[in-house]
């Protein structure tokens, strides 16, 4: 019979007689010591001789990490992976990157606390705990305190426990055993369940289909230029803030030249810049023929044409800078040696399509 | 405890009943999209042609990477056949127009396209007879064609061939309905005489990655810039302002064009900023320097 004892519960009236109980039932050593009470009791952790919980540490800890993580992520995508002048600042310039490092430090501390406190420490959900089916239980969820000698290696001396809980003036004592074995899941209900998910399922993305289908909310745009975000942001490009230059962005005053040499590294990063950027609309080619003709609705230059086989490096750069005509200034969106590196891509199409006879292999 | 404590030996054989079920439905899908699905769409696919032309290093399609192609000539056009409009040519003209033209002057020629907006000054409206920079004659609209408006969005369509920018011209020409002034008759002469005497040359072609190498081979890299003296703290990266130096050629015209030109560029040049600070004597100092090693 003992080894189905969950443990001994005794109820008493209030936080102070739960505190008063405690030292003489722990005197006896019958069992393991816990109390259940409504609500946190100060000190009661302390006379129960409980360690301090680790919570705070491992949320420090975590919430480091996630600081490390957020600027480490944020770095290694804007600066080393795929570098984006925002605004003529510096790609790597960390003051952008705090917002998110303060939300992912919030984020990995509060999940540490709330899942590791629950999950971790309490393990719970424990709904099984042989506590929850007692009377006691249910005083307790009203304004009862209890506490419980309970049997540890599967014996305990429940006459013992019992005649110390009422010394210690508890007000009833229940012995609490283990429930009996959990009823099994049935396969028709695992059947029932999975049939109601799938058709939750089912009604949910007809639903989500029927309502996108009959209310459209965006209407689609029919051109590029046609687009209400050009105006709101002047021709969709974000300027740097007024009278301000960013760092290393000097503005020109004269007649430029190229400070770049024609290797292999500089051409290569011509052809990353011009395809991921030019591409699209002066072609692959640069001449003129875009890949987007029948969306974009603008004539792009064709770069072939002896107007740009005859202009300087300089000319080039600068339409980069400022844009012409529908072309938008898409400097800003760039580094000098990108601009400069595009510059001397361009001439090697333009060689490519207008090759010297010694050219031909 | 033990898994009997859990499910009977009877619960166990459903248990496992139901797993394989799922396993065997997975199975099923996937021998359909992994292999039943990819084989039907590779029997539809038509056999490779005994024809395939090499397409890059890579065996994709990069249309920078084409065979090098010889150049050659294209002879004279015939005036006879361009000079006055045809059908022909007015299709001819309303293809070329509808692929080159309409995104500024619009698709009737009312200088109403999507992108008239961003051209300053605006592109010209064919309806109205205000305007036209070079006159609504044939030579006058062939000219505006080949050179373009300088000082405007009008570019110079010089690479489309002669004959299909007359077709171009004839197509203008059509949409300009008000009553037009009666063409120059000299104009017209040397213009036809134009078309008799010039054949056009269509350049070589080289794969773009041959270009970029032809470039990598040809170049020789300058001797890094060393200067003494004053001048020589104002470098901040001597292969760079070296290869700055021989690239611009607006500092060759003397010491304040070369102080212009430094502080134009300055850092991206090699030079830092502190070179804006130095004074006349010490800027042609540094061009004497400059220009007896280069």
């Amino acid at each position: 019979m003992t080894e189905n004892i969950f443990g001994v519960v005794g109820l008493f009236e209030d936080p102070a007689a739960l505190l008063k109980a405690v030292p003489l039932v722990q005197s006896k050593r019958l069992g393991k010591l816990e109390a259940y009470t409504p609500y946190p009791v100060h000190g009661l952790p302390g006379v129960l001789g409980l360690s301090r919980s680790p919570l705070g540490g491992m949320v420090l800890v975590m919430g480091a990490l996630g600081t490390l993580t957020a600027f480490l992520f944020q770095w290694w995508m804007n600066s080393v992976d795929y570098p984006l002048v925002v605004g003529g600042k510096d790609p790597s310039s960390w003051q952008a990157f705090v917002p998110i490092m303060f939300e992912v430090t919030v984020l990995f501390a509060a999940f540490t606390a709330g899942l590791g406190m629950l999950l971790l420490l309490n393990r719970l959900p424990d709904l099984w705990h042989p506590f929850l089916l007692s009377k006691s239980c249910a005083e307790v969820t009203r304004d009862k305190f209890a506490l419980s000698i309970e049997a540890e290696s599967g014996s305990l001396d429940v006459a013992a426990a019992q005649a110390i809980l009422r010394q210690a003036g508890a007000l009833s004592v229940e012995v609490v055993a283990f429930p009996a074995p959990a009823s099994k899941v049935s396969l028709n209900a695992l059947l029932a369940l999975s049939a109601a998910g799938a058709l939750t399922c089912a009604l949910a993305g007809a639903g989500m289909y029927g309502a996108v289908k009959l209310f459209p909310v965006l209407p689609p745009m029919s051109h590029m230029l046609v687009q209400p975000r050009l105006d709101a942001q002047q021709r969709g490009m974000r300027p740097p803030v007024a009278g301000t230059v960013a760092r290393g962005r000097m503005p020109y005053l004269g007649a430029l030249g190229n400070p770049l040499p024609r290797t292999k590294a500089v051409l290569e990063l011509g052809r990353k810049v011009f395809s991921n950027n030019c591409l699209i609309c002066h072609g692959p080619l640069a001449n003129g023929t875009p890949i987007l003709t029948a969306a974009y609705g603008a004539k792009p230059a064709n770069l072939q044409a002896k107007k740009f086989l005859s202009y300087t490096d300089g000319e080039i750069y600068h339409a980069i800078m400022h844009g012409k005509n529908a072309m938008p200034a898409l400097g800003l969106g760039f580094t000098e040696d990108e601009r400069w590196a595009v510059v001397h891509y361009v001439r090697a199409l333009q060689r490519a399509q207008h090759a010297q006879d010694t050219d031909l292999p | 405890m033990k898994i009997e404590d859990y499910a009977s030996p009877e619960e166990l054989k459903r248990l496992a009943a139901v797993f394989m079920t799922v396993v065997a439905g997975i199975s099923v899908v996937a021998l359909f999209e992994f292999i039943v699905v990819p084989s039907l769409r590779m029997a539809n696919r038509p056999e490779a042609g005994p024809e395939v032309l090499p397409q890059g290093a890579t065996g994709w399609l990069d249309p920078t990477e084409y065979p090098p192609m010889k150049g050659y000539r294209i002879p004279p056009v015939d005036p006879k056949t361009v000079m006055t409009s045809s059908p022909a040519l007015l299709k001819r003209g309303q293809e070329l127009f509808a692929k080159n033209c309409v995104q500024c002057h619009g698709p009737s020629g009312l200088g109403d396209g999507p992108a008239a907006s961003t051209a300053d000054p605006r592109p010209r409206n064919f309806s109205q007879p205000q305007g036209w920079k070079n006159g609504t004659g044939l030579a006058g609209i062939f000219k505006t064609i080949s050179t373009g408006i300088p000082g405007s969005a009008m570019a110079a369509f010089d690479y489309i061939p002669t004959k299909d920018r007359m077709a171009l011209v004839h197509y203008v020409q059509s949409l300009a309905t008000f009553k037009r002034p009666p063409e120059d008759p000299a104009a017209l002469a040397a213009l036809a005489k134009s078309f008799a005497t010039a054949g056009e040359w269509v350049p070589n072609k080289i794969p773009v990655s041959l270009a970029m190498t032809k470039f990598e081979e040809e170049y020789v890299m300058p001797e890094p810039l060393v200067l003494s003296g004053v001048a020589g703290r104002i470098i901040e990266d001597p292969v760079r302002a070296a290869v700055w130096l021989r690239n611009s050629t607006a500092w060759r015209q003397g010491p304040s064009a070369l102080a212009q030109a430094v502080a134009a560029q300055v850092p991206g040049n090699g030079f830092k900023i502190s070179a804006t600070r130095l004074s006349a004597n010490e800027w042609a100092a540094l061009f004497a320097q400059l220009r007896k090693s280069s």
